[in-house]
């Protein structure tokens, strides 16, 4: 289990995050008013939502690992030159 | 190809020096600096390994940019800060160059894969298709949101290092990927806010020419205080203890207020703080890696 301390860091950052990506699709939807025709086009606000989603998808595994206490630093590169 | 031809700038131009520049060196290093730390991150690296991926990656790298300033050359001649490099100043061939910058970025590609692991020479050639089809020859003519988007090329190198080690990529190695991710818009935009005249002459749609000073300003806010939270969160599942912890608040803070004044900014005389701004998120990065591979080992 996460100690309080952790727990407390991640909901911190994670409400800066969400509150400031909310705030950069606010501003992205913004700029493409003002923007030149065609600045305001589909793939052009893709490109703040995608991030925005993996962003999530990022602290969900976060919340989970922290859980599960599954993050080690045991593997070994498979390579043909460097052991770590 | 002639050598020692004095150039308009006043400097003495080989043509080694020359092949030098078409590799961006001073860009290059804090690209070494965010895949070298993260080899210590992510355990004890060889001596050979960090050898090897620090000369792969300068290659890799250097390649990309010999074909960015290929694929670039017509509006490197007429931005000020880009037209003394070696093809708008008439001293390499643009053949050569792009010739040049695909046989490094090839060595590059053999020398990781047989000397490090697949992995590793997989994902420093994606970060260069990335830097070149994406970033280059894409989204850097067509969107203001070139850098952003483009910005995923140059968060390749902590993959690269921590591939290197570890020979996979878990979750501390998005970390990484993402804190270099989410840096790249304040650092650029803040060079675009002192560039703008350029890149106007240029055609290229920077932020601050398509959405306006403010708005750019704004998204620089909100990305400084989103890269400043995620450089926190692998603190809470082990990656990295109190070292690392404090060093990223302290730096953090630093970035956040000097933003901050940017944003404070209302008579136009932006260029300033925004220039403290570029050149400390550049210390910003490298101490910050630094401190992750300090905080692993001590």
């Amino acid at each position: 289990m996460p100690t309080p301390i952790a727990e407390f860091i991640f909901w911190a950052a994670s409400a800066v995050i969400v509150v400031a990506q909310l705030l950069i699709l606010r501003s992205t939807r913004r700029g493409m008013k003002v923007g030149p025709p065609g600045s305001g086009s589909a793939l052009e606000w893709a490109f703040a939502v995608v991030p925005a989603i993996c962003l999530i998808a990022l602290l969900v595994l976060t919340w989970r690992t922290m859980h599960a206490g599954t993050f080690n630093f045991d593997a070994k590169a498979p390579s043909s030159g460097v052991s770590a | 190809m002639n050598a020692n031809i004095a150039a308009v700038d006043g400097k003495k131009h080989t043509f080694a020096s020359d092949l030098i520049a078409l590799t961006k060196p001073r860009i290059i290093s804090l690209l070494l600096v965010t895949t070298v730390a993260p080899m210590f991150v992510a355990g004890t690296p060889t001596l050979s390994a960090v050898f090897w991926v620090t000369l792969g990656g300068y290659l890799m790298a250097g390649g990309a940019n010999a074909v960015n300033m290929y694929l670039d050359s017509d509006i490197d001649d007429v931005m000020a800060r880009t037209k003394l490099r070696p093809i708008p100043s008439g001293r390499m061939s643009p053949r050569a160059v792009i010739a040049f910058g695909i046989l490094i970025a090839t060595a590059a590609t053999y020398m990781l894969a047989h000397f490090v692991n697949v992995l590793t020479a997989a994902l420093a050639l994606a970060g260069f298709y990335f830097y070149v089809f994406i970033y280059t020859r894409w989204l850097k003519r067509s969107s203001p949101q070139n850098i952003v988007i483009g910005g995923a090329a140059g968060a390749f190198p902590p993959l690269v290092g921590w591939a290197a080690v570890t020979g996979r990529i878990d979750l501390a190695a998005i970390y990484l990927f993402l804190i270099v991710f989410y840096w790249t818009p304040p650092h650029f935009w803040a060079l675009a806010l002192n560039k703008q005249r350029d890149y106007g002459n240029a055609g290229v749609p920077m932020a601050p020419l398509v959405w306006g000073i403010r708005e750019t300003i704004d998204q620089m806010w909100y990305y400084t205080l989103l890269l400043v939270a995620l450089t926190v969160l692998p603190v809470c599942f082990g990656v990295f203890g109190l070292i690392y912890l404090a060093s990223a608040l302290v730096l953090g803070a630093l970035l956040i207020a000097g933003v901050w004044k940017v944003r404070l900014v209302r008579d136009g005389a932006w260029e300033k703080p925004a220039w403290w701004v570029f050149k400390y998120s550049l210390l910003y990065l490298a101490l910050l890696f630094v401190a992750m591979a300090v905080d692993r080992h001590f």
